[in-house]
């Protein structure tokens, strides 16, 4: 099984759905892409941790779902109250519409809009910039793993990647089987002598932090770091 | 899922910091989320019946309050009973705390939020998600902390033992304030240690 970042799309239109999926699977995630938000709604449930997704793309219109039990407010709902870290964007030909933006507000405080006329190269290059995150010597690559700079190392977790997309910003991790992933990866940036630490906010909430200084012990660099405080991933263009 | 019905997702717990609009429609919400850094702030757009439920979701209390009706009701004067900072659009409700304030221009109000969020007091300001920065990166979590670095000189009309968390966390880090009562206007707010 691939250890790649989770994106969950949800779009009624077929072709849309294969098209989207296809550039998401190009760019090493691992895609669940679905029509209808029933279906969703029902994985984001029963999956437990293992199918929190990095990020979801969710459709705002679902007429053409084969199964309409279940609208696309209430899966944004969902994702809120099951999946809060998982940086979810919705699309719609809408965008300007006062009442659909309070609808997904209200829905979904963190979602991000999307308008869907300016075509699925721009959704992409957002998902792109969204995902493309670097903390002081590290940086994501593929949305599947976290690379120190310095010496090419790799760690492939979903839960490292997901602290370095939301620095500065903490996450919540579902489980302690996380919360030790976490730990560990501590670990491995600590032997590495990089500058960031994981930092603990309590009640398994958990956050980036980047020490300021050269880090005991620390490794040559490459010449490719990171920037050392990057704007938030909430700042987007 | 089905029947939750739409907007519950605003009651999901948060433990970042959030400002909680309430009004007749989300206009105002909308708006106010349109021109605040999201890593510093999730808008919560109630509606009256829904405040008290949507104030509880937020943890451990809201960082602000920003109300457009005439009456703030109970679960908003029992929320600012803490170290919540209160905003209104419009005329200012008779119960609400000596320290919110009225805008009659939606200009006004959003810079006051926005004044809010860029507040600094010896180095310290607003954190990402939830807490307050010192100078050099270091986090302080604390939501009464937080809210006396929002505001400023204006302070808080509060006891201040509400404030007693705040204090123990300035003076374990080393930082030169703590919670004071300012004689000039009886408010609770951040001034230099004693």
């Amino acid at each position: 099984m691939r250890s790649g970042a989770t994106i969950l799309l949800v779009e009624d239109e077929p072709e849309q759905l294969e098209e989207l999926r296809r550039a998401m699977d190009a760019r090493g995630f691992q895609v669940v892409a679905m029509r209808s938000a029933a279906r969703a709604a029902t994985w984001l449930r029963e999956g437990g941790g293992w199918s929190r997704p990095l990020a979801a793309i969710v459709d705002w219109d679902l007429r053409l779902s084969p199964d309409r039990s279940v609208s696309a407010t209430d899966l944004l709902c969902v994702l809120a109250r099951e999946a809060a870290d998982c940086l979810t964007i919705v699309y719609t030909a809408n965008a300007d519409s006062f009442p659909v933006r309070s609808d997904i507000q209200r829905a979904h405080p963190r979602a991000w809009l999307h308008d869907k006329r300016d075509g699925d190269p721009s959704l992409l290059a957002r998902i792109d910039r969204m995902l493309d995150r670097g903390v002081a010597d590290l940086r994501v690559e593929e949305g599947s793993r976290v690379v120190h700079l310095p010496t090419l190392a790799q760690y492939r977790h979903r839960e490292a990647v997901r602290l370095l997309v939301h620095h500065p910003g903490a996450v919540t991790l579902p489980s302690d089987s996380a919360t030790r992933a976490v730990r560990r990866f501590g670990d491995w940036l600590e032997r590495r002598g990089s500058p960031v630490r994981v930092v603990s906010q309590g009640r398994r909430r958990y956050r980036l932090a980047v020490q300021e200084g050269p880090a005991p012990g620390a490794l040559p660099e490459s010449g490719a770091a990171g920037t050392a405080e990057p704007a938030p991933p909430h700042h987007l263009p | 899922m089905v029947g939750e019905g739409p907007g519950l997702g605003l009651l999901a717990p948060e433990a970042d910091r959030t400002l909680v609009v309430l009004a007749a429609d989300g206009e105002l919400a909308v708006a106010l989320r349109d021109r605040s850094d999201r890593s510093l702030v999730v808008v919560k757009d109630a509606r009256p019946e829904e405040a008290e439920a949507v104030i509880r979701s937020c943890r451990p209390w809201p960082w602000m309050v920003v109300g457009a009706v005439p009456e703030a009701g109970p679960a908003v004067v029992a929320a600012l009973r803490r170290p919540v900072l209160a905003l209104w659009y419009g005329c200012r409700p008779p119960e609400l705390p000596r320290h919110a304030r009225a805008f009659a221009r939606f200009a006004d109000l959003a810079a006051a939020v926005q004044q809010a969020l860029d507040g600094e007091h010896a180095g310290m300001r607003l954190g990402a998600g939830a807490g307050v920065q010192l100078p050099g990166g270091r986090h302080i979590a604390g939501a009464a902390l937080q809210a006396l670095v929002s505001a400023g000189d204006r302070g808080f009309d509060l006891p201040l033992g509400t404030f007693r968390a705040a204090a123990r966390s300035l003076a374990a880090c080393g930082v030169a304030a703590r919670p004071l009562r300012d004689p000039r206007t009886g408010m609770v707010r951040l001034g230099p240690p004693g």
